[in-house]
This record gives C-alpha cells, sequence and structure tokens, in this order.
C-alpha cells in the first residue's frame, strides 16, 4: 500500500499531541472540601443545620414573646399570624418555646459530644500510644462497658447526683452558671461521661495504625522529621476520622435527650428542650396535635440533617477514596 | 437463534476461538470508555496464547466479555466471538451459562477472594459438576477428588470437606484450577493466575500448569502483565495496548525479534540480576492514554520516541514484520516505506537471557 | 469453638458482676436514703423501716448481702408497694412486655431482610428509592414521635385501636392492643435491619467469588441465594443480638404512651417513686437479659460462620 511518504518522517518533540493533564496536587484539607462541596444532599442538610444555629441564637432577641411568658388571652390557640406555631395551654408562644429548645438540645448535643470526645481521645490515645498489656486491659474494660445498656446509666446518674447538684450550684462557683441551670450541666456531664466508648475504640485503632502505618515508615526513610510526620500525615488522618465521629455523635445525643426528657428525666419546666415540648404536648395530643408536632419535626430535620452532613463528611475525609 | 457459522474461507488449522473486532465500552456517567477497540484474537485448539500488557490496557475486559460477563456498565458493542461454530457476542445470556465453567472455564487474579468462604470446597468444586452433568453424587465426589489429586493437593478425601480459609493461597489457586478443569473444558482462560502470589509459588502453579498442558486437551489464554510468565508456557504471544493488540506472533518472535516499540519498552523494563555494572531501570515514559477520548492515531504514538507523522494521524493496522510466519505488529514502522529502526540493543540481551533460561 | 464460647461466657459473667455492683454503689448513693419524701417521716418510723431493710448494716455488708441474695435470683423487696418483691412485679410486667418484643422481632426479621435485598439488587431504582427513604425516616425519626403519629392517626382520628391498655380485653380487643405498640417498637430495628441488610448485600455481590460463580454459569438466581445471601447474611445476624435484646426488653417511652403494665413502665415509674430496690433490680434484670440475649446470639452466629465454628487453623 503507497503512501504518502512525507508521512514518514519523524516528528519533532514540539509537534506532539499529548493526550490527558497530570492532576495538579492539592493538600489534603483542599481535596477534602472540594468534595464536600460535590455531596449535594450534604450541603443541604449543613445549610439547614446553619440556619437552625443562627436561628437559635439570634431569633430570641428578636421575637416578641419569651419562652415563659404566658398570655392568658392567648391559650391553646392554633398556628397562625401571630403565634406561627400556636400556643400552648399556658398561653406560651411554641414558636419561642422551639427555638429555645433548639439552644437546648443543640448545646446538649455539642457539649456532650465535646465530652465524649475529650474523654475518648485522652483514654483511647494513651491506650493506643502506651499499647501492650496496658492497652489490652483497658480495651478489656471498654468491652465490658460496650455491651452495658448505657441508657441506664445515663438515668441512674442523673437520678443519684439531681440533688446534690442543685446543693452544689447554691454553694459554689456555679453559681455563675445559673443561666443554664443545674439540670441542665447535670445532663451535659452525664451524657458526655457515659457515651465515650465508642470514640474511644475509634481514637485507639487511629493510634495504633498510624504507629504502624506504611506511610509514616516511608515518610521517615525519605528524611523527614518527627514533628513534620505528625502534622501531614498523622493528623489529618485522624482529625478526619474524628470529625466525622463527633458529628455523628450529636444527633445521637439528642436524640437520648429527647427521650429521657420525654418520659420525664430530662430538664423540667419552664426550660424547654425539644423532648420536653413533645412530652408535654403529649397529653393533648388528640386536640392540639400541632403542640407535638413541631418540637417533633424540629428533631427529625436535625437529627437527619446532621446524619445526612456525617455522611458527606465521611466521604469527603476518607483519603482512600480520591478518585 | 445463534450466530451465524464461521465463513467458508478459514484456515486448515483448528480453530476454536474466532475473536473478530471486538469491541468492548463501557457507559459511565463521565462518558463512554473504550476498553477494547477491535481486537481480533484467533485460538487453535491445544495452544496456549499469552496475552501481555500492563494494567487498563483492556486484556481483562476482553476476557470478561469472550464469556459474556463485563461489568455494568460496559458492553460488548461491536464484532464476533466464533466459538465452536457459535456468536458468543450475540448469544442471550441462559445459553453462554451453558457454556460457562463447562466448555469455557475462566481463573482469577486473587486466590484469596475468589472462593465462597462459607461454602466447602468440595460444594464448590461438585456444584459445577451437577450444574453442567447429570451426575450422581457419589461420581461427582470421586472425580472432585481426582481433581484436587490432579492439581496436587494432598489428603484430596479430607480436604474436600474443608473451608477456603483452611487453604493456603497458592493451595487455593490449585483449587481454582480444578474447578475449572472440572468439566473438561475446549477453552481455560486463565486471568493473571500468579500476580497475587509469592514469586516461589508463582513457580509451583506456572509448573503445575505446564504440567497440565500435557494432560489435558484444552486451550489456554493466559493473561498476565508479566513477560517471564508467558515466555515458558506458551506457544504464541499477543501484546496489548490500550485495548488493542499491538504485536503478535509466536513466542520465539516476540522475544527474539520484537517489532513494535511498546514491546521493546517491555523487554527493557525487565530489571536484570545477573548484570555485571549497576545500570539504570528504563522504564516506559508517559502514560497509556484516556480512553474516553482515544487518540486519532496510533495509541503509543505520544510515548513513542519513533513516532512519525503518519503515526498521530492514522491508526496502523497489524503489518507483516519480522522473519517469524505470523509475526505481524501494529506499527508503521513496519511499513515498506519507513525508515528502518533496529530494536534497542537491551532488548536483544533479554532474548539471550530468555534463551538461557530455556534452555 | 469451645474456646470461643468459653471467652464468651466469661466476658458475660464479668459484666454482670460489674453491672451489678456498679448499680449497687450507685443506688446507695444518693442523697438521703430511700425514705425521703416531701413530707418527712417520723425518726422513730425511719429507724425501723431502716432496720427492716437492713439499712443500718455497713455499706460492705449490704452489698455482699445483696450480692448473695442475687445469686439466687432475689431481688429483694419493693420499697414501695409494701408486702411484694421486686420478682413479683418483674414476673407481672415481664411477659407482657416480651410478647410484644418478640412480635416486633418477627415482623422486622420477615419484613426487614427481604426489603434489604430487594433494595441491593435493585439498586438505585425506585425499589431502592422508596425502602431508603423509608429507612432513612425509620432511622431519624423518634420513637416517640412515630407512636404518636400511629396513635393520632388510628386511635384517634380513626378509632381502630384502643389507646388505653387493658389487661381484661378479649378477642379482637386484647390481640389488636398489641399492634400499634409492635410496630411503634419496631420502628427503629426494621429500617437499620434494612439498611444493614442492602450494604451487606451490595458489599458482597462486588466480590470476586461471586464473579467466580457467574463464571462457572451458575444462574444469577443461584449466585444469590447460594453465594451472595449466606455470606451477606452474617452481619445481620451479629446485629441480631442486640435487637433482640433491645425489643424484648421493650421500650419505656412506648410503654408510657400506650400505658403498657410492662418493665419499662415499672422501671420509669419507680425512678419517681424512688422504689431503690426496684430500680436497682430493674436496671439489673434489663442487663443481664441484653447480655444473656447477646451471648445466645454469639454462640449461634458461631455455628453459622465455618470460619469461627473451625477455628482459626493457621494455614498450612
Amino acid at each position: 500500500m503507497e503512501l504518502n511518504q512525507e508521512l514518514f518522517t519523524p516528528i519533532q518533540e514540539s509537534e506532539r499531541i499529548s493526550s490527558g493533564i497530570v492532576r495538579p496536587s492539592v493538600t489534603y484539607w483542599q481535596d477534602a472540601w472540594r468534595r464536600f462541596r460535590r455531596h449535594k444532599p450534604a450541603l443541604i442538610a449543613a445549610a439547614v443545620l446553619l440556619v437552625i444555629i443562627l436561628g437559635a441564637i439570634i431569633i430570641p432577641f428578636f421575637y416578641p414573646y419569651t419562652y415563659d411568658q404566658q398570655i392568658r388571652t392567648a391559650r391553646n390557640l392554633a398556628p397562625n399570624l401571630q403565634h406561627l406555631f400556636g400556643t400552648d395551654k399556658l398561653g406560651r408562644d411554641l414558636f419561642i418555646r422551639t427555638v429555645y429548645g433548639a439552644r437546648i438540645s443543640l448545646s446538649i448535643g455539642i457539649v456532650a459530644s465535646i465530652i465524649n470526645l475529650t474523654i475518648g481521645v485522652i483514654y483511647g490515645g494513651i491506650s493506643g500510644y502506651i499499647g501492650g498489656k496496658v492497652d489490652n486491659f483497658m480495651m478489656r474494660i471498654v468491652d465490658v462497658l460496650y455491651s452495658i445498656p448505657l441508657i441506664l446509666y445515663v438515668i441512674l446518674l442523673k437520678v443519684v447526683f439531681q440533688d446534690t447538684i442543685k446543693a452544689a450550684f447554691e454553694t459554689t462557683f456555679l453559681r455563675h452558671l445559673k443561666y443554664l441551670g443545674p439540670e441542665l450541666i447535670l445532663i451535659y456531664v452525664v451524657l458526655g461521661s457515659v457515651y465515650w466508648v465508642g470514640m474511644a475504640r475509634m481514637v485507639r485503632g487511629q493510634v495504633l495504625s498510624i504507629k504502624n502505618n506504611e506511610f509514616v515508615l516511608a515518610a521517615r526513610s525519605m528524611g523527614a522529621s518527627g514533628w513534620r510526620i505528625i502534622m501531614r500525615h498523622l493528623v489529618p488522618n485522624t482529625v478526619g476520622q474524628i470529625i466525622v465521629t463527633v458529628t455523628m455523635s450529636i444527633p445521637g445525643a439528642i436524640f437520648t435527650e429527647s427521650f429521657l426528657s420525654f418520659i420525664g428525666i430530662g430538664v423540667s419546666a419552664p426550660m424547654a428542650s425539644w423532648g420536653s415540648l413533645a412530652s408535654d404536648a403529649y397529653k393533648g395530643l388528640a386536640s392540639y396535635p400541632y403542640l407535638l408536632f413541631f418540637p417533633a419535626l424540629a428533631i427529625s430535620v436535625t437529627v437527619l440533617a446532621f446524619n445526612i452532613m456525617g455522611d458527606g463528611l465521611r466521604d469527603a475525609l476518607d483519603p482512600r477514596m480520591r478518585k | 437463534m445463534n450466530g451465524k457459522s464461521m465463513d467458508a474461507n478459514t484456515p486448515a488449522a483448528d480453530i476454536l476461538l474466532d475473536i473478530r473486532q471486538l469491541e468492548t465500552t463501557f457507559f459511565t456517567h463521565v462518558g463512554p470508555v473504550q476498553a477494547v477497540r477491535g481486537v481480533d484474537l484467533k485460538v487453535e485448539r491445544g495452544e496456549a496464547v499469552g496475552i501481555v500488557g500492563e494494567s487498563g490496557c483492556g486484556k481483562s475486559v476482553m476476557s470478561m466479555s469472550i464469556i459474556g460477563l463485563v461489568a455494568n456498565p460496559g458492553k460488548i458493542v461491536g464484532g464476533q466471538i466464533f466459538f465452536n461454530g457459535q456468536d458468543l457476542a450475540k448469544m442471550a445470556d441462559k445459553d453462554l451459562r451453558k457454556i460457562r465453567g463447562n466448555k469455557i472455564a475462566m481463573i482469577f487474579q486473587d486466590p484469596m477472594t475468589s472462593l465462597n468462604p462459607v461454602k466447602k470446597i468440595g460444594g464448590q468444586i461438585m456444584e459445577v459438576l451437577h450444574l453442567h452433568q447429570s451426575i450422581s453424587r457419589e461420581d461427582a465426589r470421586k472425580r472432585a477428588i481426582e481433581l484436587l489429586n490432579l492439581v496436587g493437593i494432598p489428603s484430596p478425601e479430607s480436604r474436600l470437606d474443608q473451608y477456603p480459609f483452611e487453604f493456603s493461597g497458592g493451595m487455593r489457586q490449585r483449587v481454582m484450577i480444578a474447578m475449572s478443569l472440572a468439566c473438561d473444558p475446549d477453552l481455560l482462560i486463565a486471568d493473571e493466575p500468579t500476580t497475587a502470589l509469592d514469586v516461589t509459588i508463582q513457580a509451583q502453579i506456572l509448573e503445575l500448569m505446564s504440567d497440565l498442558r500435557n494432560k489435558i486437551n484444552s486451550s489456554i489464554i493466559l493473561i498476565t502483565h508479566d513477560l517471564g510468565v508467558v515466555a515458558n508456557l506458551c506457544d504464541s504471544i499477543r501484546v496489548m495496548y490500550a485495548g488493542k493488540i499491538v504485536e503478535e506472533g509466536k513466542t520465539r518472535d516476540i522475544f527474539y525479534e520484537p517489532r513494535h516499540p511498546y514491546t521493546w519498552g517491555l523487554l527493557n523494563s525487565i530489571p536484570k540480576i545477573n548484570i555485571e555494572e549497576k545500570e539504570r531501570l528504563i522504564p516506559i515514559d508517559g502514560q497509556p492514554p484516556d480512553l474516553l477520548k482515544p487518540p486519532a492515531g496510533c495509541a503509543f504514538a505520544e510515548r513513542c520516541p519513533h513516532a512519525m507523522a503518519i503515526c498521530q494521524q492514522q491508526q496502523p493496522p497489524l503489518i507483516k514484520a519480522g522473519q517469524g510466519h505470523e509475526h505481524r505488529a501494529a506499527c508503521w514502522l513496519n511499513h515498506a516505506q519507513a525508515e528502518a529502526v533496529a530494536a534497542p540493543l537491551f532488548a536483544a540481551q533479554t532474548q539471550q537471557d530468555k534463551l538461557e533460561g530455556q534452555a | 469453638m469451645t474456646r470461643y464460647i468459653l471467652q464468651r461466657a466469661i466476658a458475660m459473667i464479668l459484666t454482670l458482676f460489674a453491672i451489678s455492683t456498679i448499680t449497687f454503689f450507685l443506688m446507695h448513693a444518693i442523697p438521703g436514703g430511700p425514705f425521703t419524701r416531701e413530707k418527712p417521716l417520723e425518726p422513730a418510723i425511719i429507724a425501723a423501716l431502716n432496720e427492716k431493710y437492713h439499712l443500718d448494716d455497713p455499706l460492705f455488708k449490704q452489698y455482699t448481702d445483696y450480692m448473695g441474695d442475687l445469686l439466687r435470683g432475689d431481688f429483694g423487696p419493693s420499697f414501695k408497694f409494701r408486702g411484694r418483691t421486686v420478682n413479683e412485679l418483674i414476673g407481672a410486667g415481664f411477659p407482657i412486655t416480651a410478647k410484644i418484643g418478640i412480635l416486633a422481632v418477627l415482623v422486622t426479621v420477615i419484613l426487614s431482610v427481604p426489603m434489604g435485598i430487594i433494595s441491593a439488587l435493585k439498586q438505585n431504582k425506585w425499589q431502592d428509592y422508596s425502602f431508603m427513604f423509608l429507612a432513612t425516616l425509620g432511622v431519624t425519626v423518634p420513637g416517640f414521635v412515630l407512636a404518636s403519629v400511629l396513635i393520632y392517626v388510628f386511635c384517634v382520628k380513626l378509632g381502630w385501636f384502643p389507646v388505653i391498655w387493658s389487661t381484661t380485653a378479649t378477642g379482637w380487643l386484647s390481640i389488636s392492643q398489641y399492634i400499634l405498640p409492635m410496630i411503634a417498637l419496631s420502628g427503629y430495628s426494621m429500617s437499620f435491619i434494612t439498611r444493614l441488610m442492602r450494604s451487606s448485600m451490595l458489599d458482597v455481590i462486588g466480590q470476586d467469588y461471586i464473579r467466580t460463580a457467574r463464571a462457572k454459569g451458575l444462574s444469577e438466581m443461584r449466585v444469590i441465594m447460594e453465594h451472595a445471601l449466606k455470606n451477606a447474611i452474617l452481619p445481620v445476624v451479629t446485629y441480631l443480638g442486640p435487637t433482640i435484646a433491645a425489643l424484648v426488653t421493650g421500650s419505656f417511652v412506648i410503654e408510657k404512651m400506650f400505658t403498657i403494665p410492662g418493665i419499662g413502665y415499672q422501671y420509669v415509674d419507680s425512678i419517681g417513686n424512688r422504689d431503690y430496690t426496684m430500680i436497682m433490680g430493674s436496671t439489673i434484670f434489663y442487663a443481664a437479659i441484653l447480655i444473656i440475649l447477646n451471648f445466645l446470639v454469639d454462640i449461634i452466629y458461631g455455628f453459622i460462620d465455618p470460619r469461627i465454628k473451625i477455628g482459626n487453623i493457621k494455614e498450612a
């Protein structure tokens, strides 16, 4: 087959067509942020949460009613323009009570999770770092704790320390936290000190895997110093997992608190968490269903949003999933 | 119902498998990725063909296409696969099922994960027998023991009732081989059978396969990225790159007289142990092309130090190359009008090593 | 296998011991003692009560006494309901809770496992989306919300089911009482197990041995039933332990809402009544049921998964 002879001249480097671009290298956090942005449901969830949190903080300053303000003439009203969510049997506006409920429930979720995190990181970190028999022993304890129905102990602890903390409140520095109240502080502490077990396990797993990880060895063999190893390799991996676990434990805490309040062992009147709002509303369910509907909706939406955002975070921060 | 039968002008040799212009594409959410872009492959009865190429060149997809197990979202979009007079590419799944495990058997890369962990291996072997043959339980059991013996597993009677986790990697691969031979297949496709194994075990398995070749009548297609593996076992070799076959010929021809720059690159990049001075490893520069938008010309052109203008414009057909009878290379350098380019010296030295190894 | 059982058994005993001890000491840390009421009782009466219940004894002696009683299965007398023992009370309440719980377990398993499988097989199609939507709702909507909705729709508006529990009801009435609580109770577990089954199935289907099974010529149905399912069901069985335990012990909230006189109701009640022995007994009973059930399911799992049944023999 005879072809144009010119075609057979070798090409110069400059004429070479090359396909494909080499991907620019990005840092772990840039990559994670990009991936998170692409996950639409997680973005929506994050936005919803932002609205709820901001609303919880800001709205009470502007709203005409307070959470414990009883308006005799406005009892048991269905939702209307004046009272967006209606009013309860004492004439209290449900919308603002729900907003305050957001403050309480969200703060419980976040504070309890942070306490869990602290205890878990310390326990798990020490256990993993020391390793050996100490680690074994500490993990046995964790195993035992894991198999116990912790909710029972949350209840017990609350019951046990209820009076003590009320007394402590009068007499010690805790007075200054009057705004929160002894009961709320107790819930923070109780929820925070019981559910750390999962976090401890996770942190210890991370520490162990990092101690022995190949890329630490690789970094070392390239001459990286200890500090560099920690900052560039250990931290991003562990921190990513920790962020995800904390995000996922917040809805759990909110759930648990609302459950406790519903059966009467959470915060009590007039302070209102979503759970206690629901509990009060239950009695009048037949006639005033909206009283239950709105707090329930608040809980469901918040928990759902945290879960979805947590899913998105997990996908974004998992280094193995980089495509 | 079945595809067209083969046309009248087939060569005298007994062709078992005749793949013509096979095209398989994956319809992904970023676009269609052409994994196999027009492959012709003939396998004779009793022949062992080696298919060599790097990851992503389409060799596994091609083998899965033969038995119709291309994973979603992949589909065969063109070409024919003639086997025993039928076109497999056009066959319905329920008919293909009668061929899978029966006339065409396949073994896969990772023996650690290729067996069902909660089923006894005896059961897994006998399952194939009961599926394709009407055979009694005792006969199936006997056959299973026979097969385990064939692949060199000691005390097969008791081993039959054990679970995969009770076997080592090499043993599991032997079980896989036994399972694939259960129904006396006409064609055995081995997709990277030794890649996941230790080097010593690798040697054992290859020896087993070599041994078996003498005992069974099956043709073999051996897929690998490792040239060393095919050197001993295969009668002929196909080198694949970016979804096409770029060089084909008898094993000796490919090793002694490779006529495609990619093959030179492959041969060059094998590290040598018995060299006097320290030498740098010579990798092939660059990366395979994006099969979402394959280039118009030769897919290797952008990495080829000998590229010519025509290489970027037109895809070379398989051109007769070298001395060998069936030796062809898809490279414009083999065209009469191209300037002759000699294979690098290294490649020539490699051939010497291979010769010595085989002696 | 025996090693496995032994390990689990020892863990169980240790845990039960730890729970009893912790519970005991926690209860005795409550200030004011069990007889503090709104209206303080006369000192003489308090003294008599303390003596009767051995609350005068040193703490450690009370502890050993209590533990001794526990070993014999005696939870002690109720502080609130004079003349009745904790054992009696639990004995009256538990069967009711358990009945609802067992029904919930059955419904959960019968519905969720197929839903999860179908979801996995029809991934990203309408069946998958609808099941997953329901399942996501199920795990995020709190149990009491689900119960409220059910009560509102079916009891208040439609009037199909009774709202108040009655122990003397007969016929349809006695059966119908169980239905709504059972649905409310199983909401969460059904959703969780559906999701678990789906992800386990998806995981398994992507495995190499499924590809091998197909390459052998097996029909898709055989591949799914024979090879995929046997592997995919394992994580679900593991989770079944805690699930059964949780369902059988019921939910405080659901019992409160449907006024079911089960152990959950009693537990919440006893907290309000400061019935200390009842609280202790209930807590330990709850925990014990959970732990024992988990143990039993672990054992069953050991028989199903050959890797545990035969043990990890070091590979040759």
